[in-house]
C-alpha cells in the first residue's frame, strides 16, 4: 500500500460518513440500553467522581474549593477522553472483525466510528463544566474558550492516529491491549489531574515531562482556568501529533492488506 | 468481455497456533513446519457478464476463501485480481445487527452497512414489513428472535438493492424455513436478471441446479474443474466416492 492509497483510506472513511455515525450512535445507544437516565449516566457517574473526589483531596493541595474543582473537572473530563481513546482504541479492529469479513473497507471508518462515539461522550462530559462554573461564579473569557478549544481539536486530531496505530498493532499482538491498560491505569496516577504540578519534587517533574498526556490535558485547561496560553505545551502537542500521524500512516502502509489475516 | 480476471491467484493463511510450532520442535529442531496454511493455489480463471458460477466442494476446499478473496476482504499473497464491475457479498447474514436493538432499530443500521442511502429509508421499511411478514415482532429486540426471524430482516436489506453488481453468496440461500425459502429464491431470480454476474458457493446441489449455468470444483485450494454446472456436479460426486 503506498501512500496514496493511505490518503485514499482517510477519504473513503471520511465520504462513508453515514456508517461511522450510524453506529457510532448507536453504540451509545446499545449501552444504556433498559436504563431509567439513558446515556445521561456518562453525564452523572462522572459527577459523582468530582464532587466526591472534589471534596477529599482540596485540602491535600491546599487549594480552594472553587479553585480545585475547576481543575479537577476539565483535567478529569479531558483525561477521560484520552484513556477511552488509547484503551478502546486497542480493540477497534478486534471488534471490527464481523465487519472486516465482508468486504474491502477503508479502516479508517472504524476508527472514525469510534472517535465519533467518544466525542459524543465528551460532549456528555462536557456539559458539567456549565453547572460547576456557574456554581463557582467563574466564566471563562471568549478567547480562552476558543484557545481551550483549539487544543481539544488538537487532541482529537492525535487521539484518531493513536487509536489508528493502536489498533492495528493490537490486532496481531493481543496481548498488547491488556499491558496498554494496565499502563493507562498507572498514567492516570502520573499526571496531573487529581494532584496539581506544583512543589512536586523531581521525581514529579521528570512525571510530568516525559508525560505526553500532560501536554494535551494543559493545552485544554490552561486557557479554560484562565493560566494564559501554555505555548511549550503546544509546541511539544504538536510534535507528538506529528509523530502519531507519520506512525500511523507507516503502519497503515505497511498491513492494510495483512490486516485481514490476522483475525 | 471479463468481469473478474485471476491470474495464479495465491492466498495463504498464516497460523497462530503456538502449541503446533512447540509440538513440531519437541520432535525435531530441524523440521519446523510452516506456520501458514495454504487456502488458494495458483488459481487461473476468468468469469464472464452473464455468467452464473458456483463454486462446489468440501469443507475446507477454499470456496469461502474465494469468495471473499473476490469481494476483497483478503488480498492475495501474489498474483492479480482484476474486477471490472462493483461487488456485493452475502456472506453472513448476522453481520452489522444490534442483537439488543429491535428490528426497526436495526433497519438504519443494516441501510449503513450495505451503503443504503438514507433518502430510501421509508421505502426499505415498507420492503421489510411486507417481505419479511414479522408484523408486530419488529417491535421485539432482535435477541428475541429466531435464526430465521434475523435471517428475514438481514437477507431483505442486503438483497435491497443488486442491480448491475457483481453477486457472491455464500451458502445463505439454505436457511429459514420453506416458504421463507420459496419467498427468498423468487426474489433472488428477480434480482438475479437485474445482476449481470453471480457466484454461489453451496453444498446444495438443488440450489446450484437452480441458479448457475456454470461450475467450478475446488479441492485443496486449487481448481479441479471447470465447466457446465452438471457436469461440475458429476464430477465432485465422482471426486468424492
Amino acid at each position: 500500500m503506498t501512500l496514496k492509497n493511505f490518503f485514499l483510506d482517510i477519504f473513503l472513511g471520511i465520504k462513508k460518513y453515514n456508517f461511522w455515525m450510524t453506529y457510532g450512535i448507536n453504540d451509545i445507544k446499545t449501552k444504556y440500553r433498559r436504563t431509567k437516565l439513558g446515556q445521561w449516566w456518562i453525564t452523572l457517574s462522572v459527577a459523582l467522581f468530582l464532587f466526591i473526589i472534589g471534596g477529599f483531596f482540596k485540602g491535600a493541595f491546599y487549594a480552594d474549593f472553587d479553585i480545585y474543582l475547576a481543575y479537577l473537572s476539565v483535567g478529569y473530563i479531558s483525561w477521560l477522553f484520552m484513556q477511552d481513546c488509547v484503551n478502546g482504541g486497542c480493540n477497534i479492529l478486534i471488534q471490527s472483525k464481523s465487519f472486516l469479513l465482508q468486504k474491502s473497507w477503508p479502516i479508517s471508518i472504524f476508527i472514525f466510528r469510534f472517535i465519533y462515539r467518544e466525542i459524543i461522550i465528551l460532549l456528555h462530559h462536557a456539559v458539567l463544566l456549565i453547572p460547576i462554573f456557574l456554581w463557582l461564579g467563574y466564566s471563562p473569557r471568549m478567547s480562552s474558550i476558543v484557545l481551550s478549544l483549539c487544543g481539544l481539536i488538537l487532541t482529537i486530531f492525535t487521539a484518531i492516529w493513536v487509536s489508528l496505530f493502536l489498533s492495528i498493532i493490537c490486532l496481531k499482538y493481543r496481548d498488547l491491549p491488556l499491558f496498554i491498560q494496565s499502563l493507562m491505569r498507572m498514567a492516570f496516577f502520573a499526571t496531573p489531574v487529581i494532584w496539581i504540578d506544583r512543589n512536586i519534587g523531581r521525581i514529579g517533574e521528570l512525571m510530568i515531562l516525559y508525560n505526553p498526556f500532560t501536554y494535551f490535558i494543559k493545552i485544554i485547561r490552561d486557557p479554560l482556568l484562565g493560566y494564559g496560553f501554555p505555548s511549550e505545551a503546544w509546541i511539544i502537542a504538536i510534535i507528538i501529533s506529528i509523530i502519531c500521524f507519520f506512525i500511523s500512516l507507516t503502519a497503515l502502509s505497511i498491513t492494510k492488506n495483512k490486516l485481514n489475516y490476522w483475525f | 468481455m471479463s468481469e473478474i480476471i485471476c491470474k495464479d491467484v495465491f492466498v495463504e493463511f498464516p497460523s497462530f497456533s503456538r502449541k503446533s510450532k512447540k509440538l513440531n520442535l519437541k520432535k525435531n529442531k530441524k523440521q519446523f513446519t510452516s506456520s501458514t496454511i495454504v487456502a488458494l493455489d495458483c488459481l487461473n480463471f476468468s468469469i464472464y457478464k452473464g455468467d452464473r458460477v458456483g463454486l462446489i466442494g468440501k469443507n475446507g476446499s477454499g470456496k469461502s476463501t474465494l469468495l471473499k478473496m473476490l469481494a476483497g476482504v483478503y488480498v492475495p499473497k501474489s498474483g492479480s485480481v482484476i474486477i471490472n464491475s462493483p461487488m456485493e457479498g452475502l456472506f453472513e447474514t448476522g453481520a452489522g445487527i444490534d442483537q439488543d436493538a429491535t428490528g426497526y432499530e436495526n433497519i438504519p443500521l443494516l441501510m449503513a452497512f450495505r451503503e443504503i442511502p438514507m433518502s430510501h429509508y421509508d421505502k426499505v421499511v415498507t420492503d421489510v414489513e411486507q417481505f419479511t411478514e414479522l408484523g408486530d415482532a419488529l417491535y421485539r429486540p432482535i435477541r428475541t428472535y429466531s435464526q430465521g426471524m434475523k435471517l428475514r430482516i438481514a437477507f431483505t436489506i442486503a438483497t435491497y438493492s443488486l442491480d448491475n453488481k457483481i453477486l457472491l453468496m455464500d451458502e445463505i440461500m439454505g436457511v429459514g424455513d420453506q416458504k421463507f425459502k420459496r419467498k427468498s429464491q423468487k426474489r433472488m431470480l428477480r434480482i438475479m436478471t437485474k445482476a449481470a454476474t453471480f457466484v454461489l458457493a453451496s453444498h446444495s446441489l438443488e440450489l446450484l441446479k437452480t441458479y448457475c449455468s456454470r461450475g467450478i470444483v475446488l479441492e485443496q485450494g486449487k481448481i479441479v474443474f471447470d465447466g457446465s454446472i452438471n457436469d461440475a456436479i458429476n464430477f465432485n460426486s465422482k471426486l468424492n466416492n
